[in-house]
């Protein structure tokens, strides 16, 4: 019987050719959709569980103030303290690009990992070369990757070799290690000592004379013993606080395998990837599912009055509940199973796309290991079995007498089939509201002002100049003030996007610290930067005097600029000679800070350029000539700052791509149910347009009478989905500082896009309806 | 074989209440062929579908092989269906997308009769409709009259004791209505019980009793 049944439901699904390229491509296109997100989340969530000890390692907090920087020190109190923590490593990962080089060979290269000893000990990391004990013997040993090897040294081996980091500070390549794998939160091309004074990343103190009051902030990893309970571990250590004074107060800790995606704390070098688009990923793909799912029940009911005969007549011959049953869920599973097979083709063209859009490399073989692939059969196997279900259990519980016919066909549908395209049609219309507002918002905050003349204004990375070839940074200041396509040039430490440096105003009560910026002389000019209090700079300020932003002088609470002086920074302070208006230095999604700006002439960690309007191209040619002339070794590295700006709103962008992407998608598979539905009831009222036609209706009145059934559930539709995408765009919105309104023009635009959608899919099978001679149909039944 | 007992059915809508059969007191005993007449709606269908237990009366009480069929299962009833009762209707009912062989074979396949049997069986039926040549075709190739020579010969296959036919020549020229009642009457010759439903006077007279309906009673 049961291959009998396969029989029959092959005959079946191949006698009914619409209904079979319309749930396949569905459901494909579903399932693709499906196991691309699936990739997305498994490759997501195998971060840093690589690690063969990857159960045991946890990241230390300071709980007090939510930091993963804590001084180094505290490492060394833990291990030997408590014998729960077998081993204790920091770990510092520089964020700023750094050159190497050897010989003539020089690169830059943007992570450099600052570790001890120990951290070979606790994570796995595989040496081609060197030994992995104690790799870093001496305090400027290093340890770099493949691929830098590769660079540098080429077929050479590196070890014992000399390198020059930052020109000027000589390394000796200890080890080679494998390049860290795609899927680490913690990544470096080059790993050095921490012992290294050079190596201590961060620095604080409170009087820099004391040295007491001097810290150095850290991550710091510990590798508890397997039978530890961590929670009361902590609570031994948290009660045991003394010990870590005056370093930290209280503690807490995440685990390495949690660390990529549900760290909260500040101040972690590592990557963190972003739970909210995953959790987005994972709605998404439900959703798309869930419309596949619909489209085939859709689409069995529109065919019930043919199913409901079948099923019938095999009941009167003797089937049961269950053979009828049977046979739809074989049924939907040799489709899902053929859609599978062309979902996975999808996906192998999908694949490229998604990988461009989410800047990523996945590949599709995770899928074919061992649980992955288990799960994907069993998931087919469901999703087969449950698209067929509400059909086989709808249509096999009526009585048999009733399903021959008697009922007549019309164009009514069913109260259930009804909710269902509504369901889809909301889900299509939030989508295209929720896209148009977040490209909205994309393109408010890039249109913003934000204070100074970001076009064609360029940032060149000089941090790796040194003291020893700084003039040859003003001789490439030279040549650049020269150049005909050069509107301004300033030398500066500090830049918008890229402030490390805070201090104290030095002012009493007000202890907020202000970022600090150095600049020269050119600086306002060059970015456009508009004074509106104090006077004008003098070349006898340079050293001696600063400017503050229009948030700090009202933080400072002043109301003019007598005798007003920033006390930090040099012994005697600065004098304040002028407030500025607010500019953006920092990210957009927060709001503007205080800033002060001090001028001094020994700047050279960025050269900002200002490039004339039309000499674009010529200038840049220019500025690399010009580079290669005085800094043959180094690469040219810059960044014009609207990209800056443009790059703050990356992750909105692949969001916005992204729930685009999925959004089309959505919109295509609930388009193909709809039109599989327009085709099947267009079909079923035949007779009834025959009818209609004979007693002398036109053809323009039966289209609008055909469309009006979709148009009315349209805006049903609308009206769901309109409360829903305002309520969720709200909640998106509220994180960013510099916000768009959801204006009416957003709500007409999505409305009128599905109801074209909607109208462009059915109209179609209404004209062919509506046009077809009546004799032929009536003559049919 | 069949016994009804004070069988009614209606329908109510809005309250209202439509008698379609009132007072059914009907025995049928095994070998008969039964013909049953009346007017457009006066509830010959309804009758034979409660017969066929397609159907449920409103009230009363129906024994076949007296056993009370209200108080069967839907797994019994399924049961009945696969071994007992044959039917064939006016608008023959095969399944269009399946051939002629399969249709017939349909039933068989439900009794879970051995693949070597069946097609036996298949063959036998093929050949005794004059049908080996259509085997292959499907149901909308064939003229009505051989769509119904295929319907009764699936209603046969499982060598059921009881045929239920509403007017199976309703929908067919004179010679082919002929054709079908000389096979009905055959498969009664050799055992069967069969309950028609006709309009014809000619054909009712192919069984050897007549009930006639009108208005939901009945009139012998
Ligand atoms: N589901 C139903 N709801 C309401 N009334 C029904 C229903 N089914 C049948 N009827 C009514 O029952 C009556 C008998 O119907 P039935 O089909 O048994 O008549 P019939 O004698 O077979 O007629 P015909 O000779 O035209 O086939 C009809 O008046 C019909 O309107
Ligand atoms: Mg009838």
């Amino acid at each position: 019987m049961f291959t009998n049944n396969i029989r029959f439901a092959i005959r079946n699904i191949l006698k009914n050719k619409v209904n079979l390229y319309i749930n396949v491509f569905g459901f494909a296109f579903s399932i693709a959709v499906f196991l691309l997100i699936s990739i997305y989340l498994i490759h997501e969530n195998s971060f840093d569980k690589y690690h063969i000890k990857a159960d045991n390692i946890y990241r230390l907090i300071d709980s007090e103030n939510n930091s993963s920087k804590i001084d180094y020190r505290v490492s060394e109190i833990l291990r030997t303290n408590f014998p729960e923590v077998n081993n204790s490593c920091i770990v510092q990962i520089g964020s700023q690009a750094i050159s190497i080089a050897h010989e003539n060979n020089g690169l830059f290269i943007n992570n450099i990992m600052s570790v001890d000893n120990r951290f070979f000990e606790i994570f796995s990391i595989p040496f081609l070369d060197g030994k992995s004990v104690n790799p870093l013997p001496t305090i400027n040993s290093a340890v770099i990757s493949e691929s830098v090897a590769k660079m540098i040294f080429g077929t050479e081996n590196p070890i014992g070799k000399e390198i020059l980091l930052r020109n000027n500070l000589p390394l000796i390549v200890s080890g080679v290690i494998n390049d860290f794998p795609k899927n680490s939160s913690m990544k470096a091309d080059l790993i050095v000592n921490a012992e290294n004074d050079n190596f201590k990343f961060s620095f604080t103190c409170g009087d820099y004379n004391d040295k007491k009051s001097h810290r150095y902030p850290v991550n710091i990893y510990l590798e508890v013993n397997e039978n530890a309970d961590v929670s009361l571990l902590m609570k031994k250590i948290n009660n045991h606080s003394n010990l870590f004074q005056p370093y930290v107060k209280s503690f807490d800790v995440i685990s390495l395998e949690k660390m990529y995606l549900e760290d909260t704390s500040i101040g972690a070098d590592t990557l963190k990837g972003n739970p909210y688009l995953l959790n987005l990923m994972l709605t998404i793909a439900i959703i798309i599912l869930s419309l596949a799912i619909i489209n085939y029940i859709n689409l069995s009911l529109a065919r019930q009055s043919k199913l409901n005969k079948q099923s019938g007549i095999k009941k009167i011959i003797g089937a049961s509940r269950t053979d009828i049953v049977l046979s739809f869920l074989i049924e939907s599973v040799l489709v899902t199973t053929l859609a599978f097979f062309v979902g996975i083709i999808l996906l192998v063209i999908g694949l490229p796309i998604f990988n461009d859009i989410v800047k990523n490399s996945l590949n599709i073989n995770v899928l074919l290991q061992f649980p992955y692939s288990i799960i994907l059969v069993l998931f087919i196997l469901l999703f087969g079995l449950f698209s067929g279900i509400v059909p086989a259990i709808l249509i096999s519980s009526f009585q048999p007498i009733n399903m021959l016919g008697r009922a007549s066909i019309t164009r009514r549908k069913s109260p259930f089939r009804n909710a269902l395209t509504v369901f889809q049609f909301s889900v299509s219309i939030t989508l295209i509201f929720c896209i148009t507002v977040i490209y909205k918002q994309i393109s408010f905050v890039k249109h913003k002002n934000i204070g100074f003349e970001k076009e064609q204004l360029l940032r060149i990375d000089g941090s790796f100049i040194e003291n020893s070839n700084s003039s040859n940074a003003l001789l490439l200041l030279g040549k650049f003030k020269q150049f005909h396509g050069i509107n301004n040039v300033s030398l500066t430490n500090g830049a918008p996007g890229k402030i490390t440096n805070h201090l104290g105003f030095g002012v009493e009560g007000k202890d907020q610290l202000a970022s600090i910026i150095y600049v020269d002389s050119t600086f306002l000019q060059t970015f456009k930067i508009k004074q509106i209090i104090g006077r004008d700079l003098l070349d006898s300020d340079i050293g001696k005097a600063c400017m503050i932003n229009k948030k700090a002088y009202e933080y400072l609470g002043w109301n003019n600029l007598e005798n007003k002086r920033f006390n930090n920074g040099r012994p005697s302070g600065y004098e304040v000679i002028g407030v500025v208006d607010d500019f953006n230095f920092a990210s957009l999604y927060q709001p503007i800070e205080p800033l002060c700006i001090i001028f001094q002439s020994t700047n050279k960690q960025y050269i900002n350029v200002s490039i004339a309007k039309g000499k674009l191209q010529e200038t840049m040619a220019y500025i690399n000539t010009a580079w290669t002339e005085v800094f043959p070794y180094y690469p040219l590295k810059y960044q014009f700052y609207d990209d800056w700006v443009d790059l703050m709103f990356r992750n909105e962008e692949k969001l916005a791509k992204t729930v685009g992407l999925f959004a089309l998608l959505a919109i295509c598979i609930s388009s193909i149910g709809i039109l599989g539905l327009a085709i099947f009831t267009t079909e079923n009222s035949k007779k009834e347009i025959g009818i209609r036609k004979v007693y002398g209706a036109k053809v323009k009145q039966l289209i609008v009478m055909l469309n009006l059934d979709y148009i009315k559930w349209v805006v049903v539709s609308i009206i769901i989905a309109f409360p829903i995408g305002w309520l969720v765009m709200e909640d998106w919105l509220e994180d960013f500082t510099y916000r768009t309104e959801i204006s009416w023009w957003v709500f007409a635009l999505a409305g009128v896009t599905a109801l074209g959608i909607a109208l462009f899919t059915v109209s179609f099978q209404s004209y062919k309806a509506a046009v077809a001679n009546p004799v032929d149909s009536l003559r049919n039944e | 074989m069949i016994k009804l007992k004070n069988l009614e059915k209606y329908y109510t809508n809005k309250f209202v209440k439509t008698f379609v059969l009132r007072n059914i007191n009907l025995e049928i005993r095994e070998g008969e062929f039964l013909s049953v007449m009346g007017p457009s709606g006066s509830g010959k269908s309804t009758l034979l579908n409660i017969i066929g237990m397609l159907d449920t009366p409103s009230s009363g009480e129906y024994f076949f092989y007296d056993e009370p069929v209200h108080k069967k299962s839907e797994k019994q009833l399924t049961e009945l269906h696969r071994n007992h009762i044959g039917f064939v209707f006016q608008s023959y009912h095969l399944i269009d997308e399946l051939t002629v062989y399969e249709n017939i074979e349909m039933p068989l396949l439900y009794q879970k009769v051995k693949a070597g049997e069946r097609k036996g069986r298949v063959a036998e039926i093929l050949d005794r409709f004059n049908m080996v040549a259509k085997k292959d075709l499907f149901p909308n190739q064939l003229s009505g009259g051989q769509q119904q020579l295929a319907a009764i010969g699936r209603a046969i296959i499982g060598n059921p004791k009881l045929i239920l036919a509403d007017e199976p020549t309703g929908n067919l020229h004179t010679d082919q209505g002929k054709e079908i009642m000389e096979l009905l009457k055959k498969l009664n010759q050799e055992g069967t019980t069969i309950i028609q439903v006709t309009h014809s006077a000619e054909n009712a007279k192919y069984g050897n009793r007549i009930i006639k309906l009108s208005d939901g009673w009945i009139e012998e």
